[in-house]
């Protein structure tokens, strides 16, 4: 077949390198970041998974009708009931309020449990994580448990009328939920058990759920249907919906693994469309003989179709290939922090990175060649008649069309399409003016004739149209390269600083006035630090500047529409700010005044000044609004709605709380607090912490390893850059040398233009990544808005360090060879 | 075998309409070697150009064998180029990217001709070059680098070969051997030989000299 046998002669002489690496590094990208994710994603649903313990969970604060398993079951679903509920435990004459679970065989359905043969053990050798739950006659409970009622592993605790035998301390659950809803220690049995027991009778309040799992089309089909079927009461909570923070911080995962994705792609789009625009350039002579040889139009059309239609199978092949290696690799480099037994990828995402190398060999290599066919075969007798390539604006709105669709394919998102192509926009046009700019500038101080300055200003202003384009396609890649350290940087900084090593893990609350000191000593003894003390009396809000607030105008105050903790302090808690207002001065003010969390502040419609009445204990009193409050809710710090200078509460009897960083070996401190404190509730959430940190870990992991790709195909960009003036240069080297110019005069001035192109071009750079990033944390990830100073240094410095060393690299050739070689070879 | 009746060529320019060739008529025999001579400017290569169907003139008539060219669309005249005719260009137009045995062989494969690499081994080795088949263009000098263009343009043995100053871009004892070579493989094949040359010596090596001026012809001796 000729068309083979061309591409391949192509091949061999070089011609294609860049072509076929750019296609190939495309689809490579594509195919890594889609495999990737697809496993990853599916791995961590399933981790997501495990936090509800099941893909889909109904409960109601009734039995659940025996429609939604029947429905589950014929679905081919997999069921489990629970039963959740506050009863008291005892043990001897030894009691506690204890949040009991029931729990149906086959729990849980996804994620496992977590248990320990003994409380509070540092080694966590011990621990066995197993899929199912307390067998009927046995008891499992939180290791809290045992101090607080001074009971071993293999005593009986009777839970109502029935007394259950301890068989394991539970240390970790999964479905356990972050919030602060649980504050007795779990008591986890087995569902048989419940009716024994006599505690659950009518009008008991007790927490119903139907726990479901399955293929996940079933599960979002059962959804649906449920949805439709359920009533006020039943909530049907997926795992995202259930742990929204985990979801947030997966979802900003995955925009940044498709961000890091589209960057790579779109990179390899400019390395394909800057080295197809040579390979024409360098095609059009055989062309034309060809066509001078009685080859018509349509054959040559036929055949370049035919080429690039095998280069096209080829590339994808290959660039599945290393696709599939460099996801190999990714995955192995995770694979200690992924469940075990991850699914295999499926064909999904090698479709798209097959479709994907075409759409690019149609969007960026096809518009560059399309005129080669036409080229008039009078051209092999007369070089300089014109060839009607397709005009610049065309190929670029072509390029532009068809990145949009490819952005919008992947992202789903209009906005992170558009503000990618804005971003580009902004780019393409600040340095085309600027670049031109700067070139009349320095045109006027060129040095004296001969210099090496006057050789590479001369050669800048004879280039400056495709120096300007050349240096837009390096300002991109800089750019692009930057914004994706910059959110990189940016995200970790802050998952980071949403959960800090040292955050408090667990809560102390419970504790009344007296014993506030000894605790705190108690503390201070053992070398803990508490995050402040606050007493907190239970109260709610009544009336607005004499309004009273009806339910309905509460239903949106997500936080204060019932019964919530009120405290006082004299100081502003740290991770609290002033937004509006003023603080009150004065310690010990009396003054009847309060201060509000801004967001609740928002949904209520407040104004400074505002009178509101408060109910506490029975009791009603009016305070004025005189300040609001931002607060940082991930800080895992006692943080109220509402906050009153001391005296305000006085005679209401408060209970405290705070809370505290405890390592795993430091544990035993709560043992002690207990046999002194029996009242006081310990809450631990060091386990969910963990389990948070791990798969933020995770995700990031995944994420600096894709950077590496990104670099990869942001190289062949400027390879393909420098190579598409390399022809001309050659001529010109070619000649200067013949005049008598040294070797260093001409490696001088090639120096001295790239430098200028990779300054300006790396300055523009750090002027649209800073850009682009803003509109990026504002609009996509929801993040505070950061100043990089080092992208305004790293701009400039590694624009023009990268820019003139690889151009110096790729032009050595030039003057190594003799003038007689460069002339023949310039032709 | 070759025929042209008042042949014009003009084209369009900033200060008017331009001729560049007007009122051509000759023909050319089987066998025969015409030389187009004449100062720069004068119009050889447009008249090349047009004789070998590459461009197509203002008016008048070219016939190449019984086709009437200028009757013809693009895609008709490259089905006539293809079967008659052949080039050899002053820059040699080798693909650099190509040895010289690919060279000779691609117009053949081209074509589909399946004995295309033994045709070009024969050639290559009729103008002397069998050891350097495996050579790139720029491993080659100037003369070798002709001498494979006129293996290429003969393996295809057109009826008619067109040269475009052959020997033009070579030094004087270089450009005797390849215009020998040219001759004798013209002479062997009995192809139509036109072409345009500044030398002397090398039209005068042909059986008839068409001398242009300011695009007229004003010599068919």
């Amino acid at each position: 077949m000729i068309a083979l046998k061309l591409l391949w002669r192509d091949w061999k002489s070089g011609r294609l390198g860049l072509i076929a690496s750019s296609l190939v590094l495309a689809v490579a990208v594509v195919a890594a970041v889609a495999l990737v994710s697809d496993r990853v994603q599916s791995g961590l649903n399933r981790e997501v998974s495990s936090f509800l313990a099941a893909d889909l969970r109904l409960r109601d604060s009734r039995e659940i009708e025996s429609k939604y398993r029947a429905r589950a079951e014929s679905d081919g679903l997999s069921t489990a009931k629970i039963a959740q509920f506050s009863s008291m435990v005892f043990f001897g004459d030894s009691n506690h309020l204890a949040s009991v679970k029931a729990v149906e065989d086959g729990y849980p359905l996804r994620g496992q449990l977590t248990l320990a043969d003994e409380a509070f053990t540092v080694d966590s050798s011990g621990w066995k994580d197993v899929d199912y739950g307390p067998r009927p006659g046995e008891v499992w409970v939180e290791e809290r448990l045992l101090p607080m009622l001074r009971m071993s592993i293999g005593d009986s605790l009777e839970v109502g009328e029935k007394a259950l035998r301890v068989t394991k301390v539970l240390i970790h659950e999964p479905d356990r939920g972050s919030g602060f809803s649980v504050i007795g220690a779990r008591v986890m049995m087995n569902h048989q058990d419940l009716d024994a027991t006599g505690v659950v009778l009518p009008g008991s309040r007790v927490r119903y759920s139907l726990l479901l799992a399955g293929e996940q089309s079933i599960v979002n089909e059962y959804r649906q249907w449920a949805d439709e079927e359920s009533t006020e009461q039943l909530r049907v909570q997926t795992p995202e919906e259930s742990e929204e923070r985990l979801s947030e911080t997966l979802g900003r995962g995955q925009s940044f693994l498709l961000l890091a994705g589209t960057v790579g792609l779109l990179l390899a789009a400019v390395a394909l469309a800057l080295s197809s625009q040579r390979y024409a350039e360098r095609q059009k002579d055989q062309i034309a003989l060809m066509k001078s040889w009685g080859l018509s139009t349509v054959r040559v059309r036929t055949l370049l179709a035919q080429q690039l239609s095998i280069l096209g199978v080829t590339s994808a092949l290959v660039g599945i290939l290393l696709g599939w290696v460099v996801h190999m690799l990714l995955m192995w480099a995770i694979s200690e922090l992924l469940p075990r037994g991850l699914p295999p990828a499926g064909t999904a995402p090698l479709v798209t990175a097959v479709v994907t190398g075409f759409l690019c060999l149609i969007g960026f290599a096809l518009p560059a060649l399309w005129h080669l066919p036409s080229i008039a075969p009078l051209r092999v007798l007369r070089r300089d008649i014109p060839v009607s390539a397709l005009g610049i604006k065309t190929r670029i709105g072509i390029g532009l069309s068809l990145l949009l669709f490819i952005l919008l394919w992947y992202s789903k998102s209009f906005l992170i399409a558009l503000v990618f192509l804005f971003g580009m926009a902004v780019v393409a046009i600040l340095l085309g003016g600027l670049i031109y700019g700067v070139l009349l500038l320095i045109r006027k101080i060129a040095g004296p004739a001969g210099s090496i300055w006057r050789l590479a200003i001369g050669n800048l202003w004879r280039r400056r149209w495709p120096a300007a384009l050349q240096s837009i396609a390096f300002s991109f890649t800089i750019m692009l390269l930057f914004i994706m350290i910059a959110m990189r940087t940016s995200l970790l900084e802050d998952w980071r600083a949403q959960l800090p090593e040292d955050a408090p893990n667990h809560f102390l609350v419970n504790m009344m006035s007296w014993e506030v000191e000894p605790i705190e000593v108690m503390l201070s003894d053992s070398g803990l630090e508490d995050a402040g003390w606050y007493p907190m009396v239970r109260g709610r809000l009544v009336a607005q500047n004499g309004e009273v607030l009806t339910q309905e105008r509460m239903r949106n105050v997500d936080g204060l529409d019932r019964e919530v903790n009120f405290t006082w302090s004299t100081s502003l808690p740290d991770t609290n700010e002033i937004v509006a207002g003023d603080w009150w001065s004065d310690a010990g003010s009396e003054s009847m005044e309060f201060s509000m969390e801004e967001e609740v502040a928002n949904e209520l419609g407040v104004a400074l000044g505002d009178l509101f009445t408060f109910n506490v204990g029975g009791r009603e009193f009016d305070a004025a609004l005189t300040s609001l409050r931002s607060v940082d809710w991930d800080s895992m710090r006692p943080n109220f709605y509402i906050i009153f200078p001391e005296g305000v509460l006085e005679g209401f009897s408060p209970n405290w709380i705070t809370s505290t960083y405890l390592e795993r070996e430091d544990k035993v401190f709560i043992n002690r607090l207990l046999e002194l404190h029996p009242t006081v509730l310990v809450v631990a959430l060091d386990e969910i912490i963990n389990r948070i940190r791990i798969v933020i870990d995770r995700v990031s992991l995944g994420l600096e390893l894709m950077l590496l790709m990104i670099l990869a195909c942001g190289v062949l960009v400027l390879f393909a850059a420098i190579a598409s003036s390399f022809d001309e240069r050659a001529q010109e080297s070619a000649i200067l040398r013949t005049l008598g110019s040294s070797q260093k005069t001409i490696l001088g001035a090639l120096g001295l233009e790239f430098l200028f192109m990779g300054l300006i071009a790396g300055t523009v750079a750090a002027l649209g990544a800073q850009l682009a990033v803003f509109v990026l944390q504002a609009q996509v990830f929801n993040m505070e808005l950061v100043l990089y100073s080092w992208i305004w240094i790293a701009g400039p410095l590694s624009g023009a360090l990268l820019i003139a060393g690889l151009g110096l690299l790729r032009s050595f050739p030039l003057v190594r060879q003799t003038p007689l070689q460069s002339l023949r070879q310039a032709g | 075998m070759i025929k042209t009746e008042e042949l014009c060529k003009a084209v369009n320019t900033v200060d008017g309409e331009l001729h560049l060739l007007s009122d051509i008529s000759f023909s050319v025999d089987p066998g025969e070697s015409i030389a187009i001579v004449g100062p720069s400017g004068a119009g050889k290569s447009t008249l090349l150009g047009l004789l070998a169907g590459l461009d197509v003139p203002t008016s008048g008539k070219i016939y190449l064998g019984e086709h009437c060219i200028t009757a013809m669309d693009e895609e008709q005249r490259a089905k006539v180029r293809s079967e008659l005719v052949g080039f050899v260009f002053q820059t040699f137009q080798l693909l650099p990217s190509l040895t010289a045995e690919e060279n000779v062989a691609l117009p053949l494969e081209l074509r589909g001709d399946k004995n295309a690499i033994n045709l070009a081994h024969t050639f290559l080795e009729r103008v002397g070059l069998a050891a350097r088949h495996h050579h790139y263009p720029l491993q080659l000098s100037g003369g070798e680098q002709q001498r494979v263009a006129l293996a290429r343009a003969f393996a295809c043995q057109p009826k008619i070969l067109f040269a475009d100053e052959p020997t033009g871009n070579l030094d004087s004892k270089t450009g005797a051997k390849v215009s020998d070579l040219l001759f004798q493989l013209n002479q062997e094949e009995g192809t139509i030989l036109v072409l345009v040359t500044h030398e002397q010596r090398l039209a005068d090596r042909c059986d008839r000299k068409l001398v242009l001026e300011s695009g007229s012809l004003v010599s068919k001796c």
